[in-house]
């Protein structure tokens, strides 16, 4: 395997969270309404 | 524990009988240790089925499958001599001697075997899954009340002509160790995929780490933990794709014929277990083909693995012919019977954003982070092998042009050709996982400093996340699997997609006497209820219409009255609400069936509205048969 750039580490990370950013997003949105009285709390209704 | 030593018994015959054939074909120690293990598994299975499907036709019970069974096992003996016990021993001695000076790899190790076992254990739990339920197991279990396997007409269901490798796996276990080994068996094929893809890694040049960290990648994928603990059968079809891989990418180091024909006989295992291996088959074919090109005297090989592969299929492509003029039946069917019925066109555009180049593109983003709302579900579970495996690209793994071909066109043939469900994407998830471990191991490899933190920091959400997923599972399945949750207690807490029927299913079973019959209007018909002697929608006069005009012919009243007071049914089973859960909200939703709709129901809904059920739950009632037929008759 080759030696990567040192832009690779920062990078990966940003993808990392870009991804699960918008997975957890999105499931927080989606799960909102089963969560209960205490989701709506945080989530607004 | 009578089916996990029956399991175990069965993995020793499996890796017996597959064992020489390996060894035969790799003659010169291409393939490792591993490698071999999972390669003899999928090739002992073979027996099994052709066994099955040879005998089972003509008799099949606890005795025909028995003798099979034993016979299997004197098949196996030479192959348990020939395998290097002490090898292995000394294999896993390594192992854990590396684990106890590398605080990761022991805990990947750990992750990965509790995984594994809390998979394995959880195939004890009595079955809820809606496939398995309308035919991976009804159909054998009415072939066992039957005593011969017959093709089940009646159904009405184009499913149960499949490929039957797994279905005759089923059928040989439920005969002989009973319902609580039958899931277990996908299990192992789990293991199979698992250890291909932790092989598949090596090979790429991944170290130990990323080897068992793609295999832990595989056995917590949501729909792996799912399936490995049913009887579906994309987990079978997945080990037969990824070993399919390893055993070309083996191949290209000195093209020698015997690995060849190995690659050819898992993808021909693969196209046996579902037809999506003909996508798998045409997927590895490509870099097959490259191959080809850059040495034109390779064709021969790569003739004889494809004929070998083809071979496997064939028996069951002539019996499919005998019985429906179609050797692919269903699939193609317009093709061979011209005029034919399309029976999967409503599936093709249920899911995913659209066909367009731009879709294909998103694909794998909408299906990771948003798999609710455009696709079949929570399939994957964390987003991990979409975050992960982009970063192998700077590794730029050995062999990785070959793999992400493979993987490439799977996906253009899966998202322009067939139905997009996820989980028909199953067959490169280990690829996918090897370049996730492998492109987390190189990541991982260069960070410094506080770099390596952030790294952590960044991947720790994933790992819990999709540990919540395994444990969950876990929690649902273990409690019934090892007797602390009764089976009825499970199905009444643990919803499937229309509802188990368990409970009303146990009560006809207790209430139906030998050689009484009744009429099932229950869609799908349960695995729990009694197959043989139920009258299912399509009448014996009746039953192939559906090969000819894809459903039945339409039934007077006169008619159908006259059908039900020759039948003399017993009792009624009609469906009265299913669960609904691709709601917005995600939260379930009854709602109630239409009898009036149904081809049968329309002559009951009015008589059954002002009779009393024996007995119902809220997705089936029963009825007495023989006060519907007074009511029927104007009495």
């Amino acid at each position: 395997m080759k030696v990567p750039s040192r832009w690779v580490v920062p990078l990966a990370v940003v993808w990392i969270i870009a991804v699960q950013g918008a997975y957890f997003a999105y499931s927080v949105g989606y799960y909102r309404e089963k969560i209960g009285v205490f989701g709506r709390f945080l989530f607004g209704p | 524990m009578m089916a996990t030593v029956h399991i175990l018994a069965f993995a020793l015959v499996c890796l017996g009988l597959g064992w020489p054939l390996v060894i035969g074909l790799d003659r010169r120690d291409a393939l490792t240790g591993a490698e071999r293990l999972g390669a003899a598994f999928l090739l002992g299975v073979l027996p099994l089925y052709f066994g099955v499907f040879a005998l089972a036709s003509w008799r099949y019970d606890a005795v025909s499958m028995w003798g099979l069974s034993a016979a299997a096992a004197a098949l196996a003996l030479p192959g348990w001599r020939m395998m290097g016990w002490g090898l292995g021993l000394n294999a896993v001695r390594r192992e854990v001697a590396f684990a106890r000076h590398d605080p990761l790899l022991a805990a990947l190790w750990i992750a990965l075997l509790a995984t594994a076992l809390s998979a394995l254990l959880q195939g004890m739990a009595p079955p809820n899954d809606y496939d398995s339920l309308m035919y991976h197991l009804a159909v054998p279990q009415l072939d066992l009340e039957r005593g011969r396997v017959l093709p089940a007409w009646d159904r009405g269901l184009p499913h149960v002509f499949f490929p039957e490798l797994t279905g005759n796996l089923i059928r040989l276990t439920l005969a002989t160790a009973g319902e609580a080994s039958v899931q277990m068996i996908t299990a192992l094929f789990g293991f199979v995929a698992a250890i291909g893809a932790a092989a598949l890694t090596r090979r790429m040049g991944g170290g130990g780490r990323a080897a068992i960290g793609a295999a832990l990648m595989v056995l917590a994928c949501r729909v792996m933990v799912w399936e490995m603990a049913t009887p579906e059968v994309e987990v079978a079809l997945t080990a037969y794709a990824v070993l399919a891989l390893v055993a070309f990418l083996a191949w290209r180091q000195d093209f020698r014929p015997g690995l060849m024909v190995l690659a050819g006989l898992m993808l021909g295992g693969g196209l046996l277990v579902k037809f999506h291996g003909g996508a798998v088959a045409l997927a590895l074919g490509v870099p097959m083909l490259l191959a080809i090109l850059r040495r034109p005297s390779l064709v021969g090989q790569v003739a004889l693995g494809a004929v070998c592969g083809v071979a496997l299929f064939v028996p069951h492509a002539l019996h499919m012919a005998g019985l429906t003029g179609n050797p692919l039946f269903p699939m193609f069917n317009q093709l061979f019977t011209p005029g034919g019925v399309d029976y999967f066109a409503d599936l093709r555009n249920q899911y995913g954003t659209g066909r367009s180049l731009v879709d294909l593109v998103l694909a794998p983003w909408f299906m990771s982070v948003a798999p609710m709302q455009y696709f079949d579900g929570m399939v994957l579970g964390a987003p991990y092998l979409l975050a992960l495996a982009p970063l192998a690209a700077v590794a730029r793994p050995r062999q990785g042009a070959a793999v992400v071909l493979m993987c490439a066109v799977y996906f253009v043939l899966w998202f322009f050709l067939l139905s997009q469900q996820v989980r028909f994407l199953m067959p490169i998830i280990p690829m996918l996982a090897a370049f996730s471990a492998i492109g987390l191991a190189m990541v991982a490899g260069v960070a410094r400093g506080w770099w390596r933190g952030v790294l952590v920091a960044a991947v720790l959400p994933l790992v819990v996340a999709q540990g919540a997923f395994v444990a969950i599972y876990g929690a649902l399945r273990l409690p019934p699997a090892v007797g602390v949750v009764s089976a009825a207690d499970y199905h009444l807490k643990t919803p499937t997609l229309t509802g188990a029927f368990y409970a009303p299913c146990r009560w006809l079973h207790a209430n139906l006497k030998p050689g009484e019959r009744y009429l099932s209007l229950m869609t799908p018909h349960s695995y729990y209820c009694p197959q043989a002697s139920a009258q299912l929608r399509l009448f014996p006069d009746e039953e192939k219409s559906w090969l000819t005009t894809g459903k039945p012919p339409p039934m007077s009243r006169d008619e159908f009255v006259q059908r039900f007071r020759q039948g003399g049914y017993r009792w009624i089973i009609v469906t009265r609400a299913a669960e609904y859960r691709r709601t917005v909200s995600g939260a379930p939703e009854m709602q109630p069936f239409d009898l009036t709709a149904d081809r049968l129901g329309t002559h009951l809904a009015d008589i059954l509205a002002k009779l009393q059920p024996v007995t119902s739950d809220p997705y089936v009632a029963i009825y007495d048969g023989r006060q519907v037929l007074e009511a029927l008759d104007g009495r």
